[in-house]
């Protein structure tokens, strides 16, 4: 009779331990995910042996969709804002205060400075629509470049950070599928002004060498 | 009062059903489990030369330490050794990016073994190593220039360039291409 009794109290299993447990990991991840911000462009990045984590800070990537469009995204909200300043002085365009908050934490775009307006009084609910249609920066390779806009965006960023000790490095993120012309005129317009060492990104894929 | 009455559950109640909690609790890690972004995106470093400068980074090649890939359409890669001078007499060959029989990287390692191995070579030529001439033409894509230099790096070339392509090489893929 002693049996029956020992099975009926093992039905009630004590949860606390595998509760205490669940809730531990939910912690653990709830406080180290880090959300991915919204991208307005879609790239497909190739994969390559390299192990270089990309460094945090002072980054300025240039985004190059397989359409050929050119976003570009910033870190620091402060250098955006004076860059843009600056683009704002040369292409005679007026950023109100609002405008150019929401233009430091917008992530990349891809709005030529005649549609940036567009972008940044945008409604915030269809924002992120808006930023995903822009045409991408204009990459105007003609007369020395003297009218691309993405040649003038890397010159005033790196204006902005001459006077700081941290030198700001360029990396370009391409989709796979990107045709090669569009990045050699990206890699012309960071030659011209003297960039000449800079970043791919990456992801991590096994060397298949390294089995031998 | 009815607590009174039910008094005999009063031992049984410092027991909670726990399991409706741990289920959603799980949820949550499940869910965080999979939005957390594991990898982060390496980066791969290139430098190019300065144009602006060119007399600074230049240098000679010989033609027995080059190899010339020439990145066309469709994944293929056009490769011939030298570095073009002499077009007419430039045997050109195909290779993929595959594992396979025409893998790129054979080619790459059995040139890499033949520069190292050639007496003709000064010592410091040989240990820098063979000179790898990289020419994507418009119709190549970004994956393919990316995986050419992470041939490089698998290979372990030190020395390669990225070089436009000119209308002599273009003709040349073009008449392979064909056959």
């Amino acid at each position: 009779m002693g049996k029956i009794k020992i099975k009926r109290k093992s039905t009630a299993l004590d949860m606390t331990a595998m509760c205490d447990v669940a809730f531990l990991l939910l912690t653990f991840f709830m406080l180290t995910t880090q959300f991915r911000p919204p991208e307005p462009l879609t790239v497909d990045i190739p994969s390559s042996i390299v192990s270089i984590p990309i460094p945090n800070k002072d980054m300025a990537v240039i985004s190059i969709g397989k359409d050929g469009r050119v976003f570009l995204d910033v870190d620091q909200q402060q250098v955006r804002v004076q860059a843009l300043n600056m683009m704002a002085e040369k292409y005679n365009i007026k950023f109100t205060d609002a405008e150019k908050v929401v233009f430091s934490n917008i992530g990349p775009f891809g709005a030529p400075m005649n549609n940036m307006k567009t972008l940044l009084s945008a409604d915030p609910t269809s924002r992120d629509e808006i930023a995903g249609k822009m045409p991408g920066i204009g990459l105007d390779t003609t007369e020395n470049f003297s009218k691309c806009e993405l040649f003038d965006w890397v010159y005033r960023l790196r204006s902005v950070k001459q006077s700081s000790d941290t030198k700001l490095r360029f990396a370009i993120k391409g989709d796979m599928k990107t045709q090669y012309p569009a990045v050699k005129t990206v890699i012309a317009i960071l030659q011209k002004q003297n960039v000449n060492q800079f970043s791919l990104i990456t992801n991590l894929e096994a060397n298949p060498l390294a089995k031998k | 009062m009815a607590e009174v009455n039910t008094g005999g559950g009063k031992k049984s109640s410092p027991r909670v059903d726990m399991t409706p909690m741990v289920d959603l609790g799980f949820l949550l890690v499940t869910f965080f489990m999979v939005t957390t972004t594991f990898s982060k995106p390496m980066v791969m470093e290139l430098g190019m030369p300065d144009k602006n400068n060119p007399t600074k980074d230049n240098m000679k090649i010989k033609e027995s330490r080059a190899i010339t890939l020439i990145l066309g359409k469709e994944n293929r890669v056009f490769y011939y050794t030298g570095t073009g001078q002499d077009a007419e007499n430039t045997h050109i060959e195909v290779g993929y990016f595959n594992d396979g029989k025409k893998s790129i990287r054979q080619a790459l390692l059995r040139r890499k073994q033949e520069v190292e191995t050639n007496p003709n070579l000064s010592a410091k030529e040989k240990s820098d190593g063979m000179v790898v001439l990289i020419k994507p033409d418009e119709e190549s894509n970004y994956k393919n220039v990316v995986d050419i230099l992470d041939e490089m790096k698998i290979c372990d070339i030190h020395i390669y360039a990225i070089v436009d392509i000119s209308k002599p090489e273009k003709d040349m893929i073009q008449s392979v291409a064909v056959e």
